[in-house]
């Protein structure tokens, strides 16, 4: 692989925000991600492309279309040209079935890849921005009361879920999906979250104040080792105006908490036009870490 | 003319005001700075491009200082306006847009900075050949009247100092700009631009001020610009510089992003600017570390959508 491709690879690491990592354990990481997916060889003028793909069974289920995922393309030289012609033939060259939709969770340093897809119309529907905080001894606020969700708050945490509607998110923002779907979506995934899809959720547990707020987080402990370091990333969250004011004291507990269990960096991403949150994060330490977006080509 | 079409676009015209992170402006006053862009259509001095009698309107821009300079012919779109439409509706707009563009006024270019909040308008020209090229941050920074930190030598540069800029912002080339991520521009003419772009800055047509190390021993090869944003500042009244430009060798004057920008921060503060902003690639390290390090914040992320080919 050139030199100029195994620099992009970098930033396919999941943790590439955090600059304490050498780039060839973070290269190693955004290789790992691809051991699942099929891989399609495009030969072009005696160049090798390797497409790096996977149709998503869950989600295809879910909004009844096939719902395909493009994780990288790996290739040793940097003729753009070829690339935009490899994107092309790549699409042809496999039967995605009727109204296919093919989307990729691209790092803004990948350019090249994001120019040659979007020449061969794959759109822009959402820009994430990662943000992390590795100096959480400085972490400090006024404590609240909350406690790990349950399977009896479930339909309350579904509800919450399915109205904190976001325009902005990729299945809102693009019209291919059906719009009462994408409402549901996040409500289908809390569900699974409090099922054990993920490590812990924090609820409001004050008086007076219902358990209509949630924030969800993994410890990534698997990676621990691996990384060097103890690692953590919050996820998902919705807050009822019933509980206003709560999405930054469970942003504040979450951080206590993932302290106590020993990790010494956190880190979650939001839609880039999420500044209300951006603020939030910012007023508690947290930092800027990478952009990275989602582009997405419908095949039908 | 298209007068109806700007109240239904009011809310994501909002998001156009480079200012728009500043919440306790009111946004009267940010669509006034839009709407200043929109006055030369109004006027009928620019040209747009209507799809089917005024459902879809393109307001364009001929750059000719950057056609000159650049020896392609290069357009920028300012707007899309609309009263209602689908996704549909918006790409067939774009096709036909698009078409004009090349076949009509033989155009090389056209670009768009459109603020993540249109997003619909995002979807329609990335789906109909205009690519994202660069995505941007604005770093912002308040409460400049306590900022305190080290102090280090800095001066104003001179014209003397315009052959080793020039050398240096040149020189630092930055893979992620629009003009170096763009396959339409040599790598040549792009960092040539940057170098032209520094001369005019220090020159006083591109910047109100520009600062350079002043400290024994190290040469000058880094700087920082600044606009003071006046038209702007008076119609939102308040004080709002914008650092635009910099450049710092690697080799000779590491650490300087974070002095110069440090010291910018001293200047501001004695001019009683109330923000001090910049916006940058949302890949630069070295900018959000810096702006991190004086507890910056994130303002808004606009993105590069550009097109360069008729298919």
């Amino acid at each position: 692989m050139s030199e100029f491709r195994k620099s992009v690879l970098r930033s396919y690491s999941p943790y590439s925000f955090y600059r304490n990592i050498k780039d060839e354990k973070h290269i190693e990481l955004a290789l790992k991600s691809l051991n699942n997916a099929f891989q399609e060889k495009i030969n072009l003028e005696g160049k090798e492309f390797i497409y790096y793909y996977k149709k998503l069974d869950w989600d295809s289920a879910y909004f009844d279309r096939p719902i395909y995922k493009l994780f990288n393309v790996l290739f040793g030289h940097n003729d753009f040209d070829l690339l935009c012609k490899s994107v092309e033939k790549f699409l042809k060259s496999i039967d995605f079935g009727q109204d296919a939709v093919i989307s990729i969770e691209i790092p803004a340093e990948d350019i090249s890849l994001i120019q040659a897809l979007g020449t061969s119309g794959f759109k822009l529907i959402e820009s994430r921005l990662t943000y992390f905080n590795d100096n959480l001894n400085k972490h400090d606020y006024r404590r609240f009361n909350v406690r790990k969700a349950q399977k009896q708050d479930i339909p309350v945490l579904k509800e919450v879920a399915g109205t904190m509607r976001n325009d902005f998110d990729r299945f809102h923002s693009d019209q291919l999906f059906d719009q009462r779907l994408a409402d549901e979506y996040l409500a289908t995934y809390i569900e699974n979250s409090v099922n054990g899809f993920t490590d812990v959720i924090f609820v409001p547990n004050e008086n007076n104040i219902p358990a209509e707020a949630f924030l969800t987080a993994n410890y990534l402990k698997n990676d621990w080792e691996y990384l060097g370091f103890p690692v953590s990333k919050m996820v998902l969250s919705a807050v009822n105006t019933t509980c206003k004011g709560w999405y930054v004291k469970l942003v504040s507990e979450m951080t206590f908490h993932l302290r106590e269990q020993g990790v010494s960096c956190i880190f979650m991403n939001t839609q880039s036009t999420n500044k209300a949150v951006i603020k939030t994060w910012e007023s508690l330490g947290y930092k800027y870490g990478n952009c990275v977006h989602v582009l997405s080509k419908n095949l039908s | 003319m298209f007068n109806n079409l700007i109240a239904p676009r009011e809310k994501s015209l909002f998001f156009y005001s480079p200012y728009n992170f500043i919440r306790e402006v009111e946004s009267s006053k940010q669509l006034k700075i839009v709407s200043k862009r929109l006055i030369p259509y109004l006027e009928k001095k620019d040209s747009y491009f209507q799809f089917e009698s005024n459902s879809v309107i393109f307001l364009l821009k001929h750059l000719s200082w950057d056609t000159h300079f650049f020896h392609k012919n290069i357009f920028k779109l300012e707007f899309v306006l609309f009263e209602e439409s689908d996704f549909k509706t918006l790409s067939k707009a774009v096709s036909a847009f698009r078409k004009f563009l090349f076949a009509e006024l033989k155009a090389d270019n056209c670009f768009i900075e459109i603020p993540s909040e249109d997003i619909q308008v995002i979807q329609a020209l990335s789906a109909n050949g205009f690519h994202l090229t660069e995505t941007r941050l604005t770093f912002f920074k308040n409460d400049l009247h306590t900022f305190e930190n080290e102090r280090f030598l800095v001066r104003k540069a001179s014209d003397e100092d315009i052959i080793p800029l020039r050398n240096t912002a040149s020189k630092m080339r930055n893979n992620f700009d629009r003009f170096h991520a763009d396959p339409l521009f040599t790598q040549e003419i792009a960092d040539d631009f940057l170098a032209k772009y520094t001369e005019e800055s220090i020159k006083g047509t591109m910047a109100d001020l520009v600062l350079v190390p002043d400290e024994p021993g190290i040469p000058v090869d880094a700087f920082m610009t600044l606009s003071y944003n006046n038209a702007d500042s008076e119609i939102l009244g308040l004080k709002i510089p914008k650092m635009v430009l910099t450049a710092v060798s690697s080799e000779t004057c590491k650490g300087w992003y974070f002095k110069l920008m440090s010291e910018m921060l001293y200047h501001v503060k004695e001019i009683g600017a109330d923000y001090f902003f910049t916006t940058t690639q949302s890949t630069n390290r070295a900018v959000f570390k810096g702006w991190n390090k004086v507890n910056g914040m994130v303002g808004g992320t606009t993105h590069i959508l550009s097109c360069s080919s008729p298919d």
